[in-house]
């Protein structure tokens, strides 16, 4: 008989293939852990280190740590919850966050997590970046105040769509969304209507042109329940770009 | 009109990049395609853009937009990969070169020794002068202050009274090579010698014995001396090849970490210029140890000028007939980015990419340089490889203490008579270091440089080993005049400039923790909740971090709130 894979997340036992990181394993058992970088369909980055968990005193992120059996994780403790709040705060304070009037409020996984952690204020003072916008493109507006640097973008180019249209450029706090076109603009670069990469933003920096109100605002995937609920659903997952045509009936 | 120099095409001998003795060159395709050509017989690969971009820069003086076009088109890279790297590597720069580019160290050292004076008399003297006057994180010539790079070349010494000097030169056009030497810095001695650096070196003698060696034997003697990784981590060098040699691999690389970033150290610049043969045959050594084929030095641009000699002491090892055929080893350089230092960054800066730190497991050794097992090693741990081998590894046990044997050097720098280079037993108390230089009268000492630790008189004889506070390697000494307050916030700032930006904490911590140290100077009413902020964002960025820089960075803040809180 072959020993059990399985490690414990928080007391419950969670099963993992050879192979699973700790994040991995959970979302497959159906157990969610806070993230923003992590996809299921694309390797890993741990860039913004919500998954932090820790393992033997040692806080790892959960999105690389390889899972072992017989690890003890613990994933919401106080000090973990508030550290993850801490992070947000910085990611809030560091972009330019319009909330209240930004397309994707209510289907965005910053805003999502944020409230599921209770976030009531920025804490840190706002760095107030300057940062651009690009509108070249005709089914695509960039926004990058509310970039994350989380190389989601990058990443679904890469491994899905198998075409450059989006990475990380600069350095440190100038860490900026670059576009794969020689004039630098999303216009002029090969970005299609159903590129993966576009509708893999976890935040509102890569919007789509048209289709935002279709949900209104209060009834989007972590409007009606908190984000820790809802799991590990996505707003790519919930609408397919392939049912966003305007002579959608089920929209009628 | 073209000011600069025409007609430099021919002058160009295969090893004699980069030169100084006159002027950048005016952008030419075909000129640099042969200066590229002359580094690497075939520059034009992705894996080697950061290189073309970097030997462009120091040509050229620039890399403008039609010369990155130029380079994309023939590594067969888009142009925004090409920009990906120009917006990382801070010495990389598109727009038009002045005459004279000057990098200043902005460390607290030079902080302390009069830079801004320096800088705005200037700026106010060079008005009309074709120059451009910039600061950047360390130089590596702390010990020689106020130094700075011009055009790549560095220039020491500068004070007050040759700062007329100095604007001469800056307004007469004489190409930097050419300017007296008294500017430049003098071969490097050690203020105190030990075993390491003033043994009967033979050369060639240790890497013969090795050659009847097995690779298991080799990693034996490292083993049996004890040697620890002497870039300041202090890593086993045995257990780090052991990882290495074991892995199932065709291909295995070897890296020399000469990206010495740490403000305050400058130890590598002694052993590349003084060692160099030493250094070079510990990579012979720990190559055949491993089962290397192929060698990288990874010199950081701040010490370009020694890439010429390093090439120089190469060839006389191929002609020797020891380096060329199983194993050969390439000079790369940085182009300004302190977290190349940090050996998974330093590999993505090796393959071409920009310099951001791998997860870790797998760890080089499983998985580095172009996902093939990769030792990294540090300049000085590959001169005490060669010491080891040729002297035994009994005598390298001779000093230091059994967690931490053998010596290593110090860089010593700040307010005191003798600032340079120690070599000293591991386990050496800091007194003794401070009474060598001249510093017993210290208010306090950082030991470690900026990731390390600040220590007060009380702690004066805390001992400088791996298992100490600090650790060793870069000290810089503070009289009882300088202000706690304005040296963690130079290494606060420093971490903030030098982030690589990838993770959240460090990223828009080492911002948000420099608002906190301004809000606690200018804000009193605001001041303890500052602290506490500062406290928690501390342990946030210690904690969750992606890597060692972050984990680091808040050390500086932190540990002047504690000194406050403790003597309140």
């Amino acid at each position: 008989m072959t020993e059990k894979r399985s490690f414990t997340l928080d007391q419950q036992e969670i099963p993992f293939q050879p192979g699973d990181s700790i994040l991995q394993a959970a979302q497959r058992a159906g157990v969610y852990v806070p993230h923003l970088c992590f996809h299921p369909d694309f390797s890993a980055n741990g860039s913004c280190r919500l998954c932090v968990v820790s393992i033997a005193g040692k806080t790892v992120a959960a999105c690389h740590y390889p899972a072992r059996s017989g690890l003890q994780v613990t994933m919401n403790n106080s000090r973990l919850q508030q550290q993850r709040l801490r992070l947000l705060q910085l990611l809030f304070a560091e972009g330019n966050h319009f909330c209240p009037s930004c397309e994707v409020s209510g289907s965005c996984q910053l805003q999502a997590l944020a409230y599921d952690l209770g976030m009531t204020h920025y804490h840190y003072d706002p760095f107030y970046p300057q940062r651009p916008r690009d509108g070249s493109h005709p089914d695509f507006f960039i926004d990058t105040d509310r970039c994350i640097f989380c190389d989601l973008c990058g990443r679904a180019g890469t491994e899905q769509d198998h075409k450059p249209v989006y990475r990380l450029g600069g350095r440190g706090e100038q860490t900026r969304l670059l576009i794969y076109s020689a004039s630098g603009k999303l216009g002029d670069s090969r970005a299609a209507a159903d590129d993966k990469a576009a509708h893999v933003c976890p935040v509102g920096c890569i919007l789509p042109r048209e289709g935002h109100y279709r949900d209104p605002i209060g009834e989007r995937v972590y409007d009606a329940s908190p984000i820790h609920w809802v799991g590990n659903r996505r707003r790519d997952q919930h609408a397919a770009p392939a049912a966003d045509s305007a002579g959608d009936p089920s929209h009628d | 009109m073209c000011r600069r120099l025409r007609g430099h095409r021919l002058s160009y001998a295969a090893t004699n990049w980069p030169r100084w003795d006159h002027h950048f060159l005016p952008w030419d395709p075909t000129l640099a395609e042969q200066l590229l050509r002359q580094r690497q017989p075939t520059p034009f690969r992705p894996d080697w853009l950061l290189q073309g971009l970097v030997t462009l820069q120091f040509s050229f003086g620039q890399v403008s937009a039609a010369a990155q076009l130029w380079l994309a088109n023939h590594c067969g890279v888009a142009i925004t990969d090409v920009r990906a790297l120009m917006s990382f590597y801070h010495f990389l720069r598109e727009s038009e070169p002045p005459r004279y580019q000057l990098y200043f160290a902005n460390n607290i050292v030079e902080q302390q020794n009069g830079l801004e004076p320096i800088l705005n008399r200037l700026r106010s003297k060079l008005a009309s002068a074709d120059c451009r006057l910039e600061t950047t994180s360390c130089i590596g010539q702390s010990d020689r202050p106020l130094s700075a790079l011009v055009n790549g070349l560095p220039v020491v010494g500068i004070n007050q009274d040759n700062l007329d000097e100095l604007c001469q030169l800056l307004n007469s056009g004489v190409p930097v090579g050419r300017w007296p030497e008294h500017w430049f810095p003098p071969a490097d001695d050690l203020r105190h010698a030990g075993p390491m650096t003033r043994y009967d070196y033979h050369p060639g003698m240790a890497l013969r014995h090795c050659q009847k060696l097995s690779s298991e034997a080799i990693i034996g003697l490292i083993s049996q001396a004890g040697l620890r990784g002497l870039g300041g981590a202090g890593f086993p060098t045995a257990l780090k090849w052991l990882g290495c040699q074991h892995q199932p691999a065709a291909t295995r690389y070897l890296i020399c970490n000469a990206d010495e970033g740490e403000p305050g150290t400058f130890k590598d610049r002694y052993y590349l210029r003084q060692q160099t043969d030493p250094v070079i045959e510990g990579m012979l050594i720990a190559a055949r140890a491993i089962g290397a084929s192929q060698g990288f030095i990874y010199l950081r641009a701040e010490y370009l000028y020694l890439y010429h000699h390093l090439q120089q002491r190469l060839e006389e090892w191929r002609r020797q007939g020891y380096l060329g055929r199983d194993f050969d080893i390439e000079v790369q350089v940085g182009a300004g980015a302190y977290i190349c230092g940090e050996e998974s960054a330093l590999i993505n800066s090796l393959a071409g990419q920009r310099g951001i730190p791998r997860p870790k497991p797998p760890f080089p050794g499983e998985r580095g340089l172009f996902d093939k097992p990769t030792v990294v090693n540090n300049v000085e741990t590959f001169a005490a490889v060669t010491c080891i081998i040729q002297q035994g590894p009994a005598a390298f046990r001779e000093q230091g203490s059994d967690t931490s044997p053998g010596t290593r050097v110090h860089s010593v720098s700040g307010d005191c008579p003798r600032p340079g280079l120690y070599e000293l037993a591991q386990g050496t108390p800091l007194r003794r270091l401070l009474q060598l230089c001249g510093g017993e009268q210290a208010g306090c000492v950082q030991v470690g440089g900026p990731s390390g630790a600040l220590l007060f008189p009380e702690q004066f004889d805390s001992t400088l080993d791996f298992d100490s506070p600090g650790r060793g390697g870069a000290i810089m000494v503070f009289d009882q005049t300088r202000s706690v307050a304005d040296i963690a916030g130079n290494f606060t700032r420093f971490f903030r400039y030098e982030s690589c930006g990838f993770c959240t904490p460090c990223r828009a911590g080492t911002v948000a923790l420099e608002h906190l140290l301004k809000r606690l100077q200018q804000q009193p009413e605001r001041r303890l909740q500052a602290m506490e902020d500062i406290m928690e964002l501390s342990e946030l960025m210690a904690e969750t971090s992606h890597c060692g820089l972050g984990k680091t960075a808040a050390l500086p803040a932190r540990n002047l709130i504690s000194r406050w809180v403790a003597h309140d």
